[in-house]
């Protein structure tokens, strides 16, 4: 299978294959490690029944992940700003049998657990045992991620082993650089890091991390990217915005950085030249893709005609994959040049949600298909992403639903309307705004609501609150989110 | 450089950044542990302070400690001027 076989393939190789703050593995360390943690879950874990990892960056993040992979069971990442509530949830929603905590932080009541001390003791055990591969077959479940729900609940996404294998070949086709190593930001429950990770691992690559406090903290953000030394970065256009906010990000101090993947959010044109002018030949690949299709679906890299025409193009599709734009109303393909529906098919697909609900997947003419709820057109075999069709949003690359926010909400005692609003600066959500009504004689307090979602909702998805003695309606007796714009 | 006046335009600056925060940011108003400038609200302030003050500040060369408070960013800013 290609991505087990991909990473044990170095199980000889005392290069290094994972950086974080904690240190450095090498590949020999990793691999051993993950097939000690295999052989325990073999013998625990029923096959096809999902395992959840809780941490963040930590050395054994990559080696629990590793561990699945070789046993052929699904990973669920949960990533520690994830609240232990939601964590739960999670769990449950996707039948987990056990949590392998690389973090402390979560104790789940749904299900058994292993805890960092002594996950550390049984992977880095000499005389434990290491399981050889489990058999796999291409449709079986490589990982879950769950994704912001408009109802009120997240949804769980299961991408099978056929999917990451797809998608990693054809990454590997997209990019220039084959050696160093890899440095990535995103989160291990945001899919972006597949990108990162399991590139560097089936390649021989270090794949350098960066823990999320860091990026407040400029001389410690850079000097570790200077340690990692990086030929490639994965990253979306926010975190390349926030290394541009310094002067030194540039050839002159990354001298072996020479080509970025981009994926998550929109790429602008201007963010391409200073790229450009701070690091002159740098290779720049835009991708494009939701959660359901596994990474990315679309990939190019950016050519200057490209910059000067102002809109930056995501690419062409993958091998394997099919892109339709379609009539998001009628379902009818559309004719090049003309915006419509993304709508998805290929290898790429996920077989769709946990749970009854299956949203955008179904079948159109006969085709297994994702329709994507992105709005976008071809022109000249290039796709261009123009925008969402419903209310959903983009903060640093992860996906909020306003309405999963608004649901939450509506949960809570005494509140009666709900209504959540990103506030935009420069094109970009700077942050969420949450605006409450009471019931009848009810004192809402914004200071205990904010406190009351941290517990619910992960970080980035936590809104300022602000009561409202009246919440202004349209005539259909709905939230007036243009009026809620309008106040200061 | 004027000093109240100065004061008066960074916290401005800083208020718009960590997103017009309640209570409002007075001088000794802590910013880092409170959460209020994350790493958004510090690219915001570095581009507000580079336009309202023709001050470039090297992030990388500036202690995290120093972002702490309005009063160490104004000196800061002393500090850079021409």
């Amino acid at each position: 299978m290609p991505m087990t076989a991909g990473l044990l393939r170095f199980s000889e190789s005392d290069a290094p294959a994972y950086r974080c703050s904690q240190g450095v593995l090498s590949f020999r360390e990793l691999t051993a490690a993950a097939r000690r943690l295999a052989a325990l879950l073999l013998r625990e874990i029923p096959p096809g029944v999902p395992v959840g990892i809780y941490g963040h960056k930590e050395l054994l993040m990559p080696v629990c992940i590793a561990a699945c992979a070789i046993a052929n069971r699904p990973y669920l990442p949960i990533d520690r700003q994830i609240p232990p509530a939601r964590a739960e949830r999670m769990l449950q929603a996707a039948g987990a049998g056990l949590l392998l905590a690389a973090g402390e932080g979560f104790v789940p009541s749904s299900a058994a657990a292993v805890g960092p001390a002594a996950l550390a003791e049984t992977a880095f055990d000499p005389g434990k045992d290491q399981a050889a591969p489990a058999a796999a077959r291409p449709g079986d479940r490589f990982y879950l991620l769950f994704t912001s729900g408009s109802s009120g609940e997240p949804k769980g996404v299961a991408v099978t082993r056929e999917n990451a294998a797809s998608f990693l070949r054809w990454e590997r086709s997209l990019l220039s650089t084959t050696s160093g190593p890899v440095l990535s930001h995103a989160a291990y429950s945001f899919d972006l890091s597949v990108a990162g990770l399991w590139l560097a691992l089936t390649s021989g690559r270090c794949a350098a991390a960066l823990e999320s406090e860091l990026f407040g903290d400029y001389p410690a953000l850079f000097g570790r990217i200077g340690e990692a030394a990086p030929s490639l970065a994965v990253l979306t256009p926010s975190f390349a915005e926030l290394l541009l906010a310094s002067p030194s990000f540039a050839a002159e101090r990354f001298p072996a950085l020479r080509e970025l993947l981009f994926c998550g959010e929109p790429l602008r044109a201007g963010t391409v030249r200073r790229l450009w002018a701070r690091f002159p030949g740098i290779r720049i690949v835009n991708s494009y893709g939701p959660t359901e299709c596994t990474v990315a679906v679309t990939g190019c890299e950016m050519e200057e005609w490209m910059a000067e025409s102002g809109e930056l193009p995501v690419g062409r599709s993958k091998p394997g994959t099919q892109i339709v734009v379609r009539n998001p109303y009628t379902g009818g393909a559309l004719p090049d040049g003309t915006a419509g529906e993304l709508v998805v098919s290929g290898d790429s697909v996920a077989p769709g949600y946990l749970g009854p609900a299956q949203g955008g997947f179904g079948t159109i003419d006969g085709v297994f298909s994702y329709r994507t709820g992105d709005l976008g057109l071809c022109r000249d075999g290039l796709f261009y992403c123009l925008g969402r069709l419903d209310r959903q949003i983009k903060w640093h690359g992860l996906r909020i639903e306003p309405g999963e926010i608004e649901q939450t909400l509506l949960r809570c005692e005494g509140i009666a309307q709900a209504a959540v609003l990103p506030v935009l600066r420069g094109g970009r959500v700077r942050r969420l705004r949450a605006f409450v009504s009471p019931c009848e004689g009810v004192f809402l307090s914004s200071a205990a609501l904010e406190e009351t979602l941290r517990g619910i909702l992960p970080a980035a998805m936590v809104p300022s609150v602000e009561v409202l003695p009246r919440m202004p309606l349209t005539s259909n007796g709905k939230c007036d989110y243009a009026a809620l714009k309008e106040l200061p | 450089m004027n000093q109240p006046k100065a004061k008066e335009q960074l916290l401005e600056i800083l208020t718009e950044a960590c997103g017009r925060p309640k209570p409002p940011i007075r001088s000794e108003t802590d910013l880092l542990d409170s959460g209020l400038l994350d790493s958004l609200a510090l690219i915001e302030l570095l581009e507000g302070i580079e336009d309202r003050f023709g001050v470039v500040l090297e992030p990388t060369r500036i202690p995290r400690e120093r972002w702490g408070t309005p009063l160490s960013i104004l000196r800061l800013i002393e500090e850079n001027q021409g």
